[in-house]
């Protein structure tokens, strides 16, 4: 009976495994990075990024040409959808700092970068810059706060801003360079890449090209980027998520299955 | 760099990182015979792991470290069924009562903050205790080996002329034992709340209280601890997984490999390490735990923003 159990824990977690399988992983790939201008003609070295088990951050290179749309400076931006996040602040209460005010912050893009052939302030007029949202502080125009619980401590809008800005750069989800990553060679072609750092969340992305012509828009175009959650990763993602308690029950019984199995390898020990 | 992504925390992590991580502590627990969760669980915030997740990702890889030991004295009849269950009915309701109380403290959003507090008073409480208890041990210059447990058996407790007026009074045959269910209902219940805030097993509580409070036998409380241990924690990994979806398995199963082997080397370098001297360096560990944690809660924070739980952006 003894050497029977692991095996029949085995199995056990094989069945409840299999099951939300069948409902996993059936959307077709994006299609290939296409521009809508056709004026402009770019090209990706994918268009999906897959985030497995091995993923810790990717990168996509960007090649194009600018010939015959009369630009001579590029700007590409790169980002997610704005969404709503809900911010925890921090403040003193005695000698222990916690969370005393939380707040609801709207239109927060995920991700926000921007590529740039020469200095933005070179390349676009405020008016320009503030239209085609470029720059960080087009973002912070922006952004919507409520406050959620607690109360103002004062400046606590421009405190979550920059507290905001520090993560998103830390973790490399927010940068602007405008120093010569995109270079243009013979005043039309050119190449550049996207970072995306590990952080990056799965979803949509949209690379916006904005052609530039003594500071003013002489065309744009855009590709899409999809990052999803691939293989083992995206499985126990969805199995988390639609079904926690088959979740929880096979993580309770994979547990049990291997502490057993282990047991029996190293029968010698144990406590 | 080896990476791996974790599903749950949804974040690329070093893998020989949590790896080596959980073979410290797996070390750790092998050469002191105690089960690590309250190690593992601050190293694993300390590397980045949301505090919720490592709590709950713990609890997962304690039903597994504790399985085999549980199994193991079972088969030799060292689990006290009936006390075990009295004390699995508090530690149930206390998990589900934990987890709850998790989910509520997430939401409003200082779940960390009350996390780290008990720990720095858990932590505080037993590293110091541990630190006295084997400077006093190292000064006696050690007269015969083995004075810290087995000897308490004998003890007739003193609490137990208050058990024998509660009602509830049971016959635990397994532990020679009449007392009342409601203490072992209650302690049971109090590990149930810390195993799901905590991710700890609660053996450093549970062994103890069993030993010296209730008066059950030495290895009948191990057995028994063992035993309640991996339900207990079995529940609060599956009420997580349910309430608030922190149970990364993935981030479980590699502790666990770690651990594992950390654990066989432990076992081994302990027949070979003096006691006491040992036991000082764990509750020097400890107190550094603690120490840490504690700076965590009083030193200005390198960012008062943060994400809050449950909403786009983060843990």
């Amino acid at each position: 009976m003894r050497s029977t159990l692991p095996i029949f824990l085995a199995v056990l977690c094989a069945v409840c495994l299999a099951k939300p399988l069948e409902a996993s992983d059936t959307e077709a790939p994006s299609e290939t990075a296409e521009p809508s201008d056709s004026t402009l003609v770019t090209e990706s070295s994918k268009s999906v990024i897959e985030v497995g088990l091995r993923y810790n951050g990717d990168r996509i290179d960007f090649s194009g040409t600018l010939a015959g749309t009369g630009a001579d400076a590029l700007i590409a931006k790169l980002t997610s959808p704005a969404e709503t996040v809900k911010i925890n602040l921090k403040g003193r209460v005695g000698p222990f700092w916690m969370n005393t005010r939380q707040y609801e912050v709207e239109k927060v893009p995920s991700m926000y970068q921007i590529q740039a052939s020469a200095p933005l302030d070179e390349l676009t007029t405020p008016e320009l810059a503030g239209e085609l949202q470029i720059g960080f502080e087009t973002i912070k125009g922006l952004m919507k706060y409520h406050r959620v619980k607690g109360s103002d401590e004062g400046n606590d809008e421009e405190t979550i801003f920059q507290g905001l800005m520090k993560i998103k750069v830390e973790a490399g989800l927010y940068a602007i360079d405008d120093t010569g990553r995109i270079e243009i060679k013979d005043g039309k072609l050119f190449d550049y890449y996207f970072d995306f750092p590990p952080d990056a969340k799965p979803g949509q992305y949209i690379v916006e090209y904005f052609l530039i012509k003594d500071k003013k828009l002489v065309g744009k175009a855009s590709d899409t980027i999809q990052i999803k959650k691939v293989g083992m990763v995206a499985y126990i993602a969805k199995a988390a998520e639609e079904s926690p308690v088959v979740y929880g029950i096979c993580a309770v019984l994979i547990a049990l299955g291997t502490g057993l199995l282990v047991g029996f390898i190293f029968k010698d020990s144990g406590h | 760099m080896f990476n791996i992504y974790l599903p749950i925390a949804d974040m690329s992590i070093n893998f020989f990182l949590v790896i080596g991580i959980g073979g410290m502590v797996g070390f750790l627990s092998g050469l002191f015979g105690v089960g690590g969760g309250f190690l593992l669980t601050p190293l694993m915030m300390m590397i980045g792991i949301p505090p919720a997740v490592a709590a709950a990702s713990d609890s997962n890889q304690i039903v597994a470290s504790s399985a085999s030991g549980a199994f193991g004295h079972y088969r030799l009849g060292n689990v006290d069924m009936k006390m075990g269950l009295v004390i699995l009915a508090g530690g149930v309701s206390g998990g589900t009562v934990g987890v709850h109380l998790v989910h509520y403290l997430r939401a409003m959003g200082n779940f960390e903050f009350v996390m780290k507090m008990v720990y720095v008073v858990m932590l505080g409480t037993i590293g110091g205790a541990m630190f006295v208890e084997s400077l006093r041990a190292l000064r006696k210059t050690q007269t015969t080996e083995s004075v810290e447990m087995g000897e308490g058996e004998m003890n007739q407790p003193g609490l137990s002329r208050i058990f024998n007026k509660l009602p509830l009074q049971m016959n635990f045959t397994k532990s020679h034992l009449r007392t009342t269910a409601i203490f072992p209902f209650f302690i049971g219940f109090a590990v149930g709340v810390l195993a799901a805030l905590l991710g700890v097993g609660g053996g450093f509580i549970m062994v103890p209280a069993m030993i010296y409070v209730i008066g059950m036998p030495t290895i009948t409380a191990i057995g028994t601890d063992l035993f309640q241990i991996v339900i207990t924690s079995a529940n609060v990994t599956l009420q997580q997984a349910m309430t608030n979806r922190t149970v990364d398995i993935g981030l479980a199963l590699t502790l666990l490999m770690g651990s594992v082997v950390g654990a066989q080397f432990g076992v081994r370098a302990s027949k070979y390490l003096r006691g006491e001297q040992i036991r000082i360096l764990l509750s020097i560990i400890v107190l550094a735990m603690m120490f840490k944690l504690f700076l965590d809660l009083v030193l200005t924070p390198d960012n008062v923003v943060s994400f809050a739980a449950g909403a786009g952006g983060g843990h």
